[in-house]
């Protein structure tokens, strides 16, 4: 996948601004195109977990977002089928100045729910999420704990068919981490199919049964996971 | 893909309702004048501008402060949803890449935020024209509602187009609010049409504006003023040349957006 990127080279200030005037006057300079990723040819299929591992940079968050059907290739074809929830950021779609009952809609919407999934489960998560009364103020009294749980309780929610992470997403304090943790791996489990791009061997033991390994925007490890898989970049 | 994108983002209508209607109330909750700070301050504009404009114009007030009400009250809305529109990809990179929202619903949930602002903004025009003893007629309201769904129409293709722009290169932004400015004064919002003297100051030119067929085909119902045939026909060319022309970009585009911002 290309993309074109502002690049510039200059360190000192001298250089900068007549390059800065130089690119003004040979524009070809300022736009290169980079490959983001190059060569990918991958099926992923139901009942796959996959673990997309590899250094930072490497294009693990690109292929998620091409995944996910937000990112288009710029050579060849993508084919998604299925229900495909992008799950990156527990408290996209918050609005700091609603209620977080307001915001339960708000974020349910965005992930897709139907009005009346949301209201079928709007109890289920106030009690999940333990707000009781707070859940009728304004979320910027929220302390970022009782977000991160009010988050976790709505995303948890929803049945989830194709489920893309970037990193696992730490839960708020140990209380509440023993009851979030195995309802997540529930969740994890309940899914058709998982992408999850990681640094963590302990996850992708117990989430996961095939490993990717990217470099540099390529594929450069395919394999499944047995007893005995370690972690190498 | 544009006209295929547009379908699915009105059929994502719990959305962008609801996010509109939350930031609006959420906005009231933390003013002061509550509800009525979104019209306090266009009422203000109306009156105190409608009296002094009317002066130097040397029009009676009950002439001219009703037409600026209007005027205004439209302006506001169109150049709102306008200038909304050029950061509205840039300001939800967020939402774009983790949601499922086709694309043109981000302006339609601007659109709609900004028509609930306009509602609003009626009531100052319902005042206006009490005040001064006009009643329009229900052909005249329903004309003008018209000219209101027919802006509304066209507000998606240009915050679309906007939008697009304002994601590929990032000085659109300076350049489309020095456009506004040169709108408003340009259009006639706060001088009237006339046909001699300053207010025929344009000429033939004045149809060269955009927005000043719009406002023609919207104010003058209510104003009980005739709408010439020639304002129509700019309207619809206008409608029309915008769709197809945001429909060729959008579809060149519309897979890269996300990877501009």
């Amino acid at each position: 996948m290309r993309v074109p990127v502002n690049v510039s080279t200059n360190r000192s200030i001298k250089t900068d601004i007549l390059s800065l005037i130089k690119q003004f006057y040979m524009p070809k300079n300022i736009w290169k195109s980079v490959n983001l990723l190059t060569d990918i040819n991958l099926s992923i299929n139901e009942g796959d977990r996959v673990a997309l591992v590899g250094p930072n940079g490497a294009g693990k968050t690109t292929l998620l977002y091409l995944l996910g059907g937000n990112y288009f290739p710029t050579t060849g074809k993508a084919f998604r089928r299925g229900n495909i929830q992008p799950i990156y950021d527990l408290r996209v779609g918050f609005n700091e100045a609603s209620t977080g009952m307001e915001n339960i809609f708000l974020r349910g919407l965005l992930m897709g729910m139907s009005l009346d999934e949301i209201i079928r489960n709007k109890d289920a998560i106030v009690d999940f999420s333990e707000l009781g009364e707070h859940i009728y103020k304004p979320l910027y009294t929220y302390s970022s704990g009782m977000k991160m749980r009010l988050a976790f309780a709505i995303t948890t929610c929803i049945t989830p068919d194709v489920l893309l992470m970037d990193e696992w997403f730490s839960v708020g304090d140990k209380n509440f981490q023993a009851k979030a943790g195995q309802k997540m791996l529930d969740f994890v489990q309940d899914a058709r199919g998982l992408v999850i791009a990681t640094h963590s061997e302990w996850l992708i033991k117990k989430l996961c049964n095939r490993v990717i390994n990217i470099r540099d925007g390529q594929i450069v490890g395919d394999k499944t996971v047995t007893e005995d898989y370690t972690l190498e970049i | 893909m544009f006209f295929r994108h547009i379908y699915t983002a009105i059929r994502q209508y719990h959305y962008w309702i609801l996010v509109s209607l939350l930031n609006i109330v959420s906005r009231y909750r933390q003013s002061f004048l509550g509800p009525l700070w979104i019209s306090a301050s266009i009422g203000i504009f109306i009156f105190t501008l409608g009296e002094l404009y009317g002066r130097i114009w040397n029009l009676p007030s009950s002439d001219f402060v009703p037409y600026l009400a209007v005027g205004y009250i439209l302006w506001h809305f169109m150049s709102g949803a306008i200038s909304l529109g050029v950061t509205m990809f840039t300001s939800n990179k967020y939402y774009i890449l983790q949601s499922k929202m086709a694309l043109p619903a981000y302006s339609m949930k601007l659109i709609f935020e900004v028509f609930i602002i306009f509602l609003h903004n009626l009531v100052i025009l319902v005042i206006v024209f009490a005040w001064y003893d006009i009643f329009p007629g229900i052909a005249g309201i329903f004309q003008f509602l018209i000219g209101v769904a027919i802006i509304s129409v066209n507000m998606v293709w240009v915050m679309v187009l906007l939008g697009i722009l304002g994601a590929a290169y990032r000085d659109v932004v300076e350049l489309v609010s020095v456009f506004l400015r040169i709108g408003f004064l340009a259009t006639p919002v706060i001088w009237k049409v006339g046909n001699e003297g300053r207010a025929a100051a344009l000429g033939n030119y004045l149809l060269f504006n955009p927005f000043y067929h719009f406002f023609e085909i919207t104010r003058n119902p209510l104003l009980g003023m005739p709408i010439h045939a020639i304002n129509w026909y700019f309207v619809i060319g206008i409608t029309i040349a915008g769709y197809m022309i945001t429909w060729l970009i959008y579809d060149t585009t519309y897979k890269r957006i996300a990877t501009w911002i």
